[in-house]
């Protein structure tokens, strides 16, 4: 391998995590909303 | 200092909190997204080449700034963990306990793209050297507190116990940061120093400034929303919660 893809592999695993940090919190949050809107949907159903 | 403690009060109780985490997280993540870039861009494409390590050296820029999160952000775990502990302030655990993913992050970013350097640079993907060893060290420490947190039912206990796990081991953290003083290491010593002038030239340093800024804001922006989902998770049967985001089509 030469440098560049030496670099590459650094700035891709870099990117990759940085992207999980970005979308994971992301999705956890619109889970528990989800979950807050149904529960009281239920509990509005008669 | 009045107004500062009736602050910090205020957004400490979780409706205002939500509320302010709602506001800042796009803007921390605004400021560290342009930042990135002008940071990623600069050290790829814009400082020259080491005349020692040639090109591989621009790994640099993210290996450092990364390190240099995994420690700081293991701090403030440890101190939100100590303040939780003692004035039993809700906040702060829940800031400890989603500052641990990002750290966690932070340190396998630094041990992969310093494996990824290393392989060019002394010829080996790893070795069992102090710093590189106190390092994964860190690593089993965040995996340890998001674990012992996710392991116990009763949110307040899992806070308590894995903010005992923090505080005991924040001191790996001198050891990471002096491992290159006290032992024969491979890896190389202090090059930037934050007090007195570093070893680096102008040319090649204002981009790892700007990255250093950078995760410094993806940071704030992060721990902003793992806390207000953690806050959520706990608040989802509280009137303010059902009234704020139970009525939504």
């Amino acid at each position: 391998m030469n440098h560049w893809q030496y670099i590459a592999l650094a700035y891709g695993a870099f990117a990759v995590l940085m992207a999980w940090d970005f979308i994971a919190p992301r999705l956890s949050l619109r889970r528990t909303i989800r979950n807050i809107h149904l529960n009281q949907r239920r509990k509005n159903t008669p | 200092m009045n107004s500062i403690v009736l602050w910090f009060n205020q957004t400490g109780s979780p409706p205002r909190f939500d509320a302010f985490a709602a506001r800042w997280t796009s803007v921390c993540f605004l400021i560290a997204t342009v930042l990135l870039a002008i940071g990623v861009y600069a050290a790829l494409a814009v400082v020259p080449a080491d005349y020692k390590q040639g090109e591989s050296f621009r790994i640099l820029y993210i290996h450092v700034p990364a390190a240099w999160m995994s420690l700081m952000i293991f701090v403030i775990m440890a101190l939100q963990s100590a303040i939780a502990l003692i004035w039993r302030i809700k906040l702060c655990e829940l800031i400890a306990m989603a500052s641990a993913p990002i750290g966690a992050l932070f340190t396998a970013v630094t041990l992969i793209s310093g494996a990824v350097w290393g392989k060019p640079t002394w010829g080996t993907w790893w070795t069992w050297d102090p710093r590189l060893t106190s390092e994964l060290v860190l690593l089993f420490l965040y995996l340890g507190v998001i674990g012992l947190y996710s392991a116990i039912d009763d949110r307040r206990a899992a806070a308590r116990a894995a903010g005992f796990l923090a505080i005991i081991g924040v001191v790996n953290v001198p050891i990471v940061h002096f491992a290159v003083t006290w032992w024969n290491t491979l890896h190389q010593g202090e090059t930037i120093r934050l007090i007195g002038p570093s070893k680096m030239d102008g040319s090649m340093l204002w981009p790892l400034l700007v990255l250093v800024a950078a995760t410094k804001f993806w940071y704030l922006g992060s721990v902003l929303l793992r806390t207000r989902a953690l806050n959520l998770q706990q608040e989802s049967r509280k009137q303010w919660a059902i009234e704020r985001y139970g009525v939504q089509s």
